[in-house]
């Protein structure tokens, strides 16, 4: 509680905890905010409601309070549900890879020897192959979507948090309670979740909360050159790949679109935002050494 | 003390390149005796018998001349490398029981960009060349089909390399200054087809083509040079023709540079250099447009809007090409994949479910080929009269067409498989491409059509790379297939057989040779093998009709292209290819 | 020390190895009419080329571990095949490539470092004052900056508007320069071979067209780089040595110069490295936004097309590239803290 109270008196804290709690409820009110009303969004509220086809954005209006993109989709609505879209996706991925990564890397560092070196070079054989090229190589072969991307992004994120808690519970490992509980014949895993873990895990907080709105911004990525969301799913970065064409606008008014891309690229940033500037006052927080 | 030395340098690089970005940010007349076009194709190669991209071919047709010149806006062959334009009335076209004979006079005096002088000897060259290495370009094919009946390798497969070689080297031969084709069987387009304006047939050098690595022309020598890749081809980087402009250099993926060849046979060109740059990116285009850092682009439909207005740009809009598009129906499903439970149960169809001519009519009249044309395009591509273009010769004006007619729709959907698609309903998948996004809105408009008919029409949409794309097609599993055709050259020979010849491509993978078969060969080939224009034109006709009884495809849209220049720019002319230009005529500055 | 190193450059082409057979095998469940799409980029061609025609003659019909061993056997002739979608051999278009991405990362790094050492230092400085507040709030923000859209926010103020700096890597004048007989390529990197020709003002043009998209990827690298430099030299600066040299009377600026400064600076150097290889999937967006023509367009143009050849070149070298960077950071790492001991 203590925590909260300190995460709150600091200004860029408190600004990060709003933002990210400003986001959740909008995640949660969604369903009210932004109804599905065309037959396609009734049947999968995900994909982004569409007036008319027509190839022209259109501006900010009674209908579609932010307008409309190229294609007719709504923008104000893609916003409502990317939210979800934006949450589910770094949720699955970050808790995932905050597991995975934990658990190899912090029983590689613990047991030492072979599985330390196993895991090492699976980290090392993971960070050789080119992110980028592995998701597209994924998304071609299984085709779009977010779910493959969340795989491809599972595969190869875990490695940071496998760093992070080796070389802390490589330190870890040496303190004298340590051995001092072994003598007393505590099994070995009963150590490693009991004392080594509670005493590593603090850094892997707050690389999740970072990785939070980190994920949300590779998302968006991937999506923008073409190898994310299916067309037409409610994703952030797709708006703004909508909004690509768009941004010379119309002779004598550079601006005049200026709604296709402003709107997605908001809500990514302070989404982001919130969730980087939490994961520093958790920092701060939960480890004052790590300043 | 470090950080303001570190400061002051920054300020001072910053300085100078926003100096060097003025000073050449101010002229007005941007380079001036060269035209800049900016394209979002890349060339995949120089030689234009391993083209496969049409918007390459741009290219060979002002590098290269072939035998006779299509003259669009009069719509008719002239004269080109060759003297006279062989018809029956003069006698240069001669059909014997035998066969028919070709000849065609070759000017004299005209030179390559390299310096020699042309001779028949070349043209023999250029066409056995084009047929030896297996050219895979658009008008390689029908030559194939005038003089060996197939492509060269069908031909080996069939009778052997030596008796093939022989055929060959007999269709074409050099009788003075003439080059006499001989046809085993009669083939209308043939004319035509040479007038191809050196997309495709234009005439190489035989001596400098030899010289550079290219086949010497010999029978020995022939079955090494067979299945050429574009990798090892010596003409990949290297053109050298008789057109108004020479080739000086090409880097691969981002810039093609024309020269003016000044002892051109019709006279030298007015502008200097064309220089073709590759910019995949739609803003960046139009931004160096504006800027005048390009001088012409192609349109897409929603870029004229961010464009129009604006000062020192002009436009041609509207232009017709020969690109139309349809949705083939496949008659029969290879697989069950796509089409759900492979049953008329409401949530799949059976494979053989557009068989049945009452499901393709009501998908003929439950598309709205108006909100695609006006809403997708702006208004700016055509809705076609049929299979034959518009602009085609023999394309029939009052050839009876679909239109959106939802009520029609729903009747025929009733009577389709004796009720039971009204009252099951069906689901199946239309794919597109990625980032094809006329293919995209099209299969979105065709849903949201098709589902307003009957909650239990279900039609789902899946986008993948164009790469996957091409696995499925092959494999015959996509239920409809949604991209048409783009004839090289104006004859509805072309057209027809394409579409509706047993033996053509349509008629495979959407596997309806029985039904071409018994209906459409026979006039095909009056179309292919009759020298009688009326004759020819009935065949066509018919043919168009029974595309349209038959309801083989709905055909929705003919592309227009509009294109955007600085108004500086003159004499604009877009080539037979439309997505290229004819930069003879074009020029820079003041009227 | 030297035995780690040696070790894993020993393992360098084991694990590429690796690499190559996981994307290879990619490839078997791909359709092998998929592999042709690089040759027919459009769906009204396929009327024309008979697919199994060309499929024979690119030896794409060939069993996959046939045809894996056959690219494995060129390589071995240094050979890497040919890139369809690069129209040029794979090998030429990687040092093309590759030489424009490096240009664009060096630069990005110099402004990356200058930055945070400059900025870090004074933030550190002048520790708890409102500019360091300051840019410690920015540095956090701009982590939160996706950068394709900094990115096209910046061409659109800077290129669409005012054309100071517009997209590509040289202006249509300096190309005609760059490509004539006169001008010798010795690196491919623009800046460095027009200095070398002694042509000043194609100098200029490159770096003008390097201007936003290496501002673009030094923006995100710069954040974590201030801070550690922040943060180490804090660090520095309460150490007892540091009183030492003030007590014998030397002026601050010396004090953190000479002494504070490059002692905090080795964190800062080795992170800097880790930092080079986060960016590179940062490169290939950039890349995109401002139609700069180097690995990252040649990747995404290569994976969208299937260009097997190319993938598999951009693999290895990047991956390469990747290890190597991974054995310089830890060696880095070694020198700093002597306790760290690899066996």
């Amino acid at each position: 509680m203590s925590n909260l109270r300190h995460i709150v008196k600091n200004p860029l804290g408190a600004l990060g905890l709003s933002l990210v709690i400003l986001w959740l409820g909008i995640a949660a009110m969604t369903p009210f905010f932004a109804k599905p009303t065309t037959q396609q969004s009734l049947r999968n509220p995900y994909m982004i409601e569409r007036y008319g086809f027509s190839s022209l954005p259109s501006p900010p209006s009674e209908e579609s309070p932010f307008g409309r993109a190229a294609g007719g989709y709504d923008i104000f609505y893609g916003i409502m549900w990317g939210s979800r879209t934006a949450l589910k996706v770094s949720l699955i991925v970050v808790v995932t890879t905050a597991v995975i990564g934990t658990f190899l890397g912090g029983m590689g560092a613990f047991l030492g020897g072979l599985v330390d070196e196993v895991v090492m070079r699976l980290v090392d054989l993971l960070m050789g192959l080119p992110f980028v090229i592995a998701v597209m190589l994924i998304t071609i072969i299984l085709g779009k979507g977010l779910g493959n991307v969340m795989l491809a992004l599972i595969i190869f994120a875990w490695r940071d948090y496998a760093r992070v808690i080796r070389s802390r519970v490589l330190s870890v490992k040496n303190e004298e309670y340590i051995s001092a509980a072994k003598s007393t014949g505590c099994s070995l895993l009963r150590i490693f979740f009991r004392h080594i873990l509670p005493n590593s895990v603090q850094p892997v907080f707050v690389v999740a909360s970072v990785e939070m709105g980190r994920i949300i911004l590779v998302v968006a990525g991937l999506s923008f050159i073409g190898v994310g969301a299916e067309p037409g799913y409610a994703d952030w970065g797709q708006l703004i790949n909508f909004a690509r064409g768009w941004i010379i606008g119309a002779s004598g008014n550079p601006f005049k679109y200026w709604y296709t891309l402003f709107f997605p690229s908001l809500a990514i940033f302070s989404y982001a935002l919130g969730w980087i500037l939490l994961g520093d006052v958790l920092r701060d927080v939960l480890d004052p050494k790590l300043r | 003390m470090f950080e303001k030395r570190v400061w002051l340098l920054a300020i001072v690089i910053l300085a100078t390149a926003l100096i060097a970005g003025f000073a050449t940010a101010q002229e007005v007349l941007r380079n001036p005796g060269t035209i800049i076009k900016v394209d979002p194709d890349s060339l995949e190669t120089l030689d234009p018998h391993l083209m496969v991209s049409t918007s390459s071919m741009e290219i060979p047709n002002n590098v290269y001349d072939s035998l006779l010149i299509y003259d669009r806006s009069a719509a008719i062959v002239i004269p080109g490398l060759a003297t006279e334009v062989p018809s029956l009335d003069n006698g240069l076209i001669i059909v014997r029981a035998t066969g028919v004979t070709i000849t065609f006079p070759i000017r004299q005096g005209v030179k390559f960009h390299s310096g020699d002088v042309l001779t028949p000897e070349d043209v023999k060259y250029t066409f056995e060349r084009a047929l030896v290495i297996g050219g895979t370009s658009d008008t390689v094919r029908p030559l194939g089909t005038a003089l060996l009946e197939g492509s060269f390798q069908d031909l080996v497969d069939r009778v052997g390399y030596d008796a093939a070689f022989d055929r060959l080297d007999r269709a074409i031969e050099v009788s003075g200054q003439n080059v006499v084709f001989n046809l085993e069987k009669p083939f209308a387009p043939f004319v035509t087809l040479m007038a191809d304006n050196g997309l495709g047939l234009g005439i190489m050098c035989k001596r400098w083509a030899i010289e550079e690595g290219c086949w010497p022309g010999t029978k020995e020598t022939g079955q090494a040079h067979m299945g050429l890749t574009v990798q090892d081809d010596p003409l990949f980087d290297k053109m050298n023709g008789t057109g108004p402009f020479k080739m000086v250099e090409w880097v691969p993926n981002e810039r093609v540079v024309l020269k003016r060849f000044e002892e051109y046979w019709r006279g030298p060109a007015e502008i200097e250099t064309v220089i073709r740059r590759y910019v995949p990116d739609t803003s960046a285009r139009l931004l160096q447009l504006k800027a005048g850092d390009a001088d012409i682009v192609r349109l897409m439909p929603a870029d004229l809007a961010q464009l129009e207005g604006e000062q020192g740009i002009k436009f041609e809009k509207r232009i017709p090409s020969f690109w139309l598009i349809k949705l083939n129906f496949n008659f029969d499903i290879k697989s069950t994949e796509y089409i759900g439970s492979g049953e008329l149960d409401g949530k799949g169809i059976p494979r053989n479910f557009f068989t049945d001519i009452d499901v393709r009519k009501a998908f003929c009249y439950a598309f709205d080929q108006n909100a695609f044309l006006q809403d997708v395009y702006l208004g700016q591509a055509l809705k076609p009269y049929g299979v034959i273009p518009i602009g085609m010769p023999f394309a029939n004006s009052h050839n009876p067409q679909y239109s959106y007619d939802p009520q029609k729709a729903i009747e025929y959907f009733k009577k389709a498989w004796g009720g039971q698609v009204w009252e099951k309903g069906f689901r199946f998948t239309v794919f597109y491409a990625t980032g094809a996004t006329h293919w995209e809105r099209f299969a979105e408009i065709l849903k949201a059509n098709i589902e307003a008919l009957n909650p239990k029409f279900h039609i789902d949409t899946n986008a993948v790379l164009w790469a996957t794309m091409m696995g499925l097609i092959q494999g015959g599993t996509m239920p409809v297939h949604n991209f048409g055709l783009i004839p090289a050259v104006p004859d509805s020979y072309l057209v027809m057989e394409d579409q509706m010849y047993s033996k053509g491509f349509y008629a495979d993978i959407c596997h309806y040779q029985v039904l071409a078969e018994e209906r459409y060969d026979s006039l095909v080939e009056t179309v292919k093998e009759s020298f009688d224009p009326e004759l020819r034109k009935e065949a066509a006709y018919d043919l168009q009709r029974l595309c349209y009884e038959d309801a083989l495809a709905l055909i929705y849209w003919q592309d227009a292209t509009t294109w955007a220049m600085r108004d500086y720019v003159y004499g604009f002319k877009p080539s037979l290819s439309p997505m290229g230009l004819d930069y003879y005529n074009f020029r820079k500055g003041s009227e | 020390m030297g035995q780690y190193t040696l070790r894993k450059l020993a393992l360098l082409p084991v694990t590429l190895l690796c690499l190559s057979i996981i994307v290879f095998s990619f490839m078997s469940f791909i359709s092998p009419y998929a592999r042709l799409a690089v040759f027919c980029n459009n769906p009204e061609a396929l009327r024309t080329v008979n697919l199994d025609v060309l499929l024979h003659r690119y030896g794409l019909d060939k069993p996959v571990p046939a045809q894996y061993w056959t690219w494995l056997n060129r390589l071995f002739h240094a050979d890497f095949g040919w890139s369809q979608s690069a129209r040029m051999p794979v090998s030429q278009a990687l040092l093309r490539y590759g030489a424009a991405s490096i240009e664009l990362l060096s630069l990005a790094l110099i402004w990356a470092l200058a930055g945070s050492i400059i900025l870090g230092t004074y933030a550190a400085v002048h520790e708890q004052t409102f500019s360091d507040m300051f840019l410690r709030v920015a540095s956090t923000v701009s982590l939160a900056i996706p950068e394709f859209i900094f990115g096209l926010v910046l061409l659109v103020v800077f290129y669409s508007s005012v054309n100071w700096f517009p997209p590509g890597r040289l202006s249509f004048w300096a190309l005609n320069i760059v490509y004539s007989q006169g001008f010798v390529t010795y690196t491919g990197l623009h800046t460095v071979d027009s200095l070398l020709n002694a042509n000043f003002w194609v100098f200029l043009d490159a770096l003008r067209h390097l201007f936003l998209p290496s501002l673009v990827v030094a923006l995100g690298m710069w954040t974590t780089l201030f801070r550690l430099m922040r943060s180490s030299l804090l660090e520095v600066i309460h150490e007892d040595y540091v009183t030492v040299a003030r007590a014998k009377g030397l002026t601050e600026a010396i004090v953190i110069r000479k002494h504070a400064r490059r002692n905090a600076l080795l964190p800062v150097i080795t992170q800097a490295g880790i930092t080079v290889v986060r960016s590179i999937g940062g490169i290939v967006i950039v890349e995109s936004v401002f139609t700069f023509r180097g690995m990252g367009m040649f990747l995404v143009t290569a994976a969208t097309t299937l260009d097997f050849p190319a993938i598999l070149g951009i693999s290895l070298v990047v991956g390469a590239f990747i290890i190597l960077m991974n054995i310089v950071i830890d060696l880095g790492y070694a020198i700093l803290d002597p306790r760290i001991q690899y066996k």
